[in-house]
């Protein structure tokens, strides 16, 4: 189901004050972060997890994320062990944010005690919603490995700085730009032709425009 | 430090109590426990220390038609409401590793205010510690406050940094991040609006970036050895007179906490007209 902007699986089961998904069945579930902590922190740096084998009550943590922007813990949401973690994502937390409910899961449990506070979607997309809304929190096609937030700064010198900023990063690299310009749509588009860069997203929230971009592979 | 063994060996350990201290003070009447975040809604919104205030450092701790730190009216208003007197022992804790309850700590003693301490390790460490937190605001029965201050002492303002420069004596340290202390950024992506006109730094200043001074894991302060090592290594002693800045002034009042207090150095300004103010300011030159 898309909520706002973002995606959130039907079949999965959430905890929305703690910000994460569960996926699982017969005591066994893969819990992951949904995008409200990925959105809030800014883009995960460093991703901790206790290790397999901990027993953890219910509401305690079972690990912690970290960005830019913020710094939570993310919470058991029933007596439980850890089984398994995902060693991949400890190394490359950013896999946390760009492929949240796959490659990016966090870990495996198994319930213990019969409370949970996991809900099904049904039962709290509504919460979801409000909580979108609260965080102002932003889903995008893909999420950014760079924010350039260009307010107050005329269209001209914007695109002189996002194109010294792509010249400098490896393909594939993903902006997102924000710009209060109110040409800046039409004239995004036109450096997408010129560039042969790609715009992945173009949205308008208010007086703000929203863009994503990625770098061709090219050598553009 | 209230709480544990003496083996960080600061200057001044009083104005730090652990987490387990405030744990252990929850229900002290003469404690006010005060969470300042850079996002509030995020951190103190989401849940705090049961019985904490918030104090909203765009909100409280400003004021933004004088472009000033917060007024001595101010302080008292926000004292008054949060019902803190002469008595109350003010703990401050927050987001990004007490960066802005650094911050708020500078401004209560430029107000002459007494007793205020850090939580060391903010708001990080109590999480990580399973501590409890609530959503539940408490409300304070009002008290009368009246400040003292304003302790100047503390505070440098641009005219005095710009007398100051290679002067002996006296060493400018510049908290910032190594890319914004060469120009090569002008702000830090995550706080895009507080550009300046030019990037660098006030001539003759010395990079040491506040993070530094920190635990990473868990947020506390770094041993005094550590910290005293950090500051050496760039020609920062105690026999000079040291002034600290940064952008806006607040992560440099994290330093100015550092070098103040747990190493005890005896001259130390923060000048909070930081970078936004030196970078924008005609003939007042700059290095890169």
């Amino acid at each position: 189901m898309r909520i706002l902007d973002c995606e959130y699986p039907d079949e999965l089961l959430y905890d929305v004050e703690g910000g994460i998904w569960a996926r699982g069945s017969d005591g066994t579930f893969v819990i992951g972060v949904a995008p409200t902590l990925g959105w809030t922190s800014g883009g995960f740096t460093s991703l901790k997890l206790k290790v397999v084998g901990t027993r953890v009550a219910k509401g305690k943590t079972l690990g912690s994320v970290e960005g830019p922007r913020h710094f939570d813990v993310v919470r058991a949401p029933f007596d439980c062990q850890i089984v398994e973690r995902n060693t991949v994502v400890l190394d490359s937390p950013r896999l946390a944010n760009k492929s949240p409910y796959e490659e990016g899961w966090l870990v495996k449990l198994t319930q213990i005690g019969q409370e949970s506070s996991l809900t099904t979607l049904t039962e709290c997309a509504a919460s979801i919603r409000a909580k979108l809304v609260e965080l102002r929190v932003h889903c995008f096609a893909a999420f950014p490995d760079v924010e350039m937030y260009e307010i107050g700064v005329e269209c001209a010198a914007v695109l002189s700085r996002l194109n010294e900023l792509m010249l400098g990063s490896p393909p594939e690299t993903t902006v997102h730009l924000v710009s209060d310009d109110p040409g800046a749509a039409i004239e995004m588009e036109r450096w997408q032709v010129q560039t042969g860069n790609l715009l992945l997203e173009s949205k308008r929230d208010g007086t703000l425009f929203h863009f994503v971009v990625r770098k061709s592979g090219g050598t553009k | 430090m209230s709480g544990t063994s003496g083996e960080l060996k600061y200057a001044h350990p009083e104005v730090l109590v652990d987490t387990e201290w405030v744990s252990n003070h929850l229900k002290d009447t003469s404690v006010r426990v005060a969470e300042v975040d850079y996002d509030p809604l995020a951190n103190y919104g989401a849940g705090h220390i049961p019985g904490a205030v918030l104090f909203d450092w765009k909100k409280d701790m400003n004021d933004p038609l004088n472009r000033d730190i917060l007024s001595k009216q101010q302080l008292e208003e926000l004292f008054g409401r949060n019902g803190i007197t002469k008595d109350t022992t003010v703990v401050l804790y927050g987001d990004f590793n007490n960066w802005f309850a650094a911050y708020a700590f500078w401004d209560l003693k430029y107000y002459g205010v007494n007793s205020v301490k850090l939580m060391n390790g903010g708001r990080k460490k109590w999480l990580l510690e399973d501590r409890p937190l609530t959503k539940d605001v408490t409300e304070y029965q009002r008290t009368r406050y009246v400040a003292s201050g304003p302790e100047e002492k503390i505070r440098a303002y641009k005219d005095y940094v710009s007398a100051s420069v290679r002067s002996s004596g006296k060493v400018l340290v510049d908290v910032r991040g190594p890319k914004e202390f060469t120009g090569e950024v002008l702000a830090p992506p995550e706080y895009p609006t507080e550009h300046a006109q030019r990037g660098g730094h006030i001539p003759g200043a010395q990079n040491i970036p506040w993070g530094q001074a920190v635990n990473d894991a868990d947020g506390t302060f770094k041993t005094r050895a550590q910290l005293d090592e950090l500051y050496r290594s760039k020609g920062v002693t105690p026999d000079k007179e040291v002034i600290t800045y940064c952008r806006i002034g607040e992560r440099s009042s994290f330093s100015w906490f550092v070098l103040k207090y747990l190493l005890g150095f005896p001259e130390v300004k923060n000048y909070d007209g930081s970078w936004t103010e030196w970078g924008n300011s005609v003939r007042y030159p700059i290095e890169r």
